[in-house]
């Protein structure tokens, strides 16, 4: 009988670990189609698109990698898609608005709400909005630090970090940085912050330490409009899309200096990175294209057709 | 208050004023707000940008930049019969969109070339005070003149002439729409096409 129990219980663990297993799919949102697109990130094909609501921007993952969200701006809501059998399970109050977002390690959301200067918290297993916290004008970027004690949050209007502590849900510091701070992101062990400005030209780095502002860098690259960033897994190199400038550039995550670019669609937006490191996908607004681009020698070795104006991409991988 | 009030205060850091153009020129050049910016936020007359007075900033688009506007228009269209504004409840661009909803949400009205105006110089003085972290009217003046990059949703980094006018574009509107932006594609010379260049 023992036996019998620990054989069942062996099983269970081993379906429910499969059940984790990565799909791979690389998931799209449309803005102007009100669809995501689904694409197989191993052959680049793609699998299907979901009719998901009214123009859809912001685009994550659970931490489970078992669900997917997406912002459904003009529906005031989020979206909830099951990521293997791609049936949407439900969507969440979201707040006036919702753009951007970022999923703490706890499974809850942090969201921007653009019109309402405000960040909403929402926690997806009740559905409920656990907090409302009101930062300046036309909040953009969210990014929540690795191990969730902070969340930061731009205001593209007042040129704003916003650093936010998540035990209180209070703004502890408010760091200046140039014209229309847009992406966010956290070098691995949370210690340093990276912040692109869209007007400015400019990236910039926080020290999260101190909260102070310890370096920035002109971007000198022609009609360029910085956007997105994303870190290696080594820390060693920021991918920055760049608006109309239809390039990603790579620069050194210390000296802020471009290494290498690589040619993308027009308008890029939207990034995101394999876990291994070695492809980097981006949403082309204009060019309603994704493109992948080989980390190893910066150079993009395939353009996907997907809907109408790409906003953002999220991978389960 | 009124502008002829104003002669009572001790101190001022900045003056914002909507009103008629000879008002404007003597509060800026009197003695007593030598070197405090005073805002111009609705008068469109070109004297106020030729008179070249050191803190004195005009922030709506003068008259000229306006004719200028239409002429290359005109150019392009010989049958055009729009006009020029400043700002306009369908503007987009450059996240105008969403200013244009958050004021009407705020102030019940859409936003106007005097009200865009008004919102401008508010920014611009906020903007000062937090990169400078002074209320001393010389330093907030010397910065707006020469340091500003002004997000004013209306394109990359506005910054002032010499004659003291806030560069930007300019809307061409037809029957209550937007149908181009001054400066026109392929005209020379980019904002300082439109209006008076510089006091030089």
């Amino acid at each position: 009988m023992k036996l019998k129990q620990l054989l069942l219980s062996s099983l269970v663990l081993v379906s429910a670990t499969a059940w984790a297993d990565p799909t791979y799919r690389l998931f799209v949102t449309n803005e102007k189609s009100n669809t995501v697109s689904v694409i197989d990130s191993r052959t680049g094909i793609l699998e299907t698109t979901l009719e998901i609501g009214d123009r859809p921007r912001g685009i994550g993952l659970s931490p489970d990698q078992k669900t997917l969200y997406v912002a459904l701006s003009e529906e005031n809501a989020i979206a909830m898609v099951d990521v293997a059998s791609l049936e949407t399970i439900g969507k969440l109050q979201a707040g006036e608005d919702p753009e951007t977002f970022d999923i703490h390690p706890n499974g809850n959301l942090y969201l921007s709400n653009e019109d309402d200067a405000k960040a909403t918290v929402i926690n997806p297993t009740t559905g409920k909005i656990i907090h409302e916290i009101k930062v300046g004008l036309e909040p953009e970027g969210v990014a929540v630090s690795p191990s969730g004690d902070t969340v930061l949050v731009t205001s593209e209007s007042m040129n704003m970090v916003h650093i936010i502590d998540t035990s209180t849900h209070k703004i502890v510091a408010n760091v200046l940085v140039a014209a229309r701070p847009r992406g966010l992101a956290f070098n691995s062990d949370g210690s340093l912050a990276y912040v692109s400005s869209e007007i400015g030209n400019e990236v910039a780095i926080i020290d999260m330490t101190t909260h102070k502002l310890i370096k920035k860098v002109k971007i000198d690259l022609e009609k360029s409009k910085p956007m997105a960033l994303v870190l290696s897994p080594d820390d060693k190199v920021i991918y920055m899309t760049t608006g109309r400038a239809a390039k990603v550039a790579v620069l050194d995550a210390q000296t802020l200096e471009i290494i290498s670019t690589a040619d993308v669609g027009k308008r890029v937006w939207g990034a995101v990175m394999s876990k291994d490191g070695s492809t980097l996908y981006t949403a082309n607004g204009v060019s309603h294209s994704v493109s992948v681009v080989d980390t190893a020698t910066s150079k993009t070795t395939m353009e996907i057709e997907v809907g109408k104006f790409p906003w953002g991409l999220a991978l389960d991988d | 208050m009124t502008a002829d009030e104003l002669v009572h205060l001790d101190s001022a850091t900045a003056i914002l004023l909507a009103t008629d153009s000879q008002h404007i020129l003597s509060i800026a050049k009197s003695a007593q707000f030598a070197h405090v910016p005073v805002f111009n936020l609705i008068s469109d007359d070109d004297a106020l940008r030729a008179a070249c007075v050191d803190n004195l900033l005009s922030i709506t688009a003068s008259n000229q930049m306006k004719k200028d506007a239409m002429a290359q228009m005109l150019k392009k269209n010989p049958e055009s019969k729009a006009h020029a504004k400043g700002w306009h409840k369908d503007f987009r661009k450059f996240a105008a969109s969403q200013l244009n909803i958050r004021f009407t949400k705020a102030s019940g009205v859409i936003m106007d070339d005097d009200s865009w105006a008004g919102w401008a110089a508010v920014k611009l003085l906020s903007d000062t005070v937090a990169r400078t972290q002074s209320m001393d009217a010389d330093v907030m003046l010397n910065y707006l003149k020469n340091d500003i990059a002004f997000d004013g949703q209306k394109g990359a980094g506005a910054t002032f002439r010499d004659t003291g006018q806030l560069r930007q574009l300019v809307l061409i509107i037809d029957n209550n729409k937007i149908v181009a932006e001054a400066p026109l594609r392929g005209v020379k010379g980019g904002l300082d096409s439109l209006g008076l260049k510089s006091c030089k």
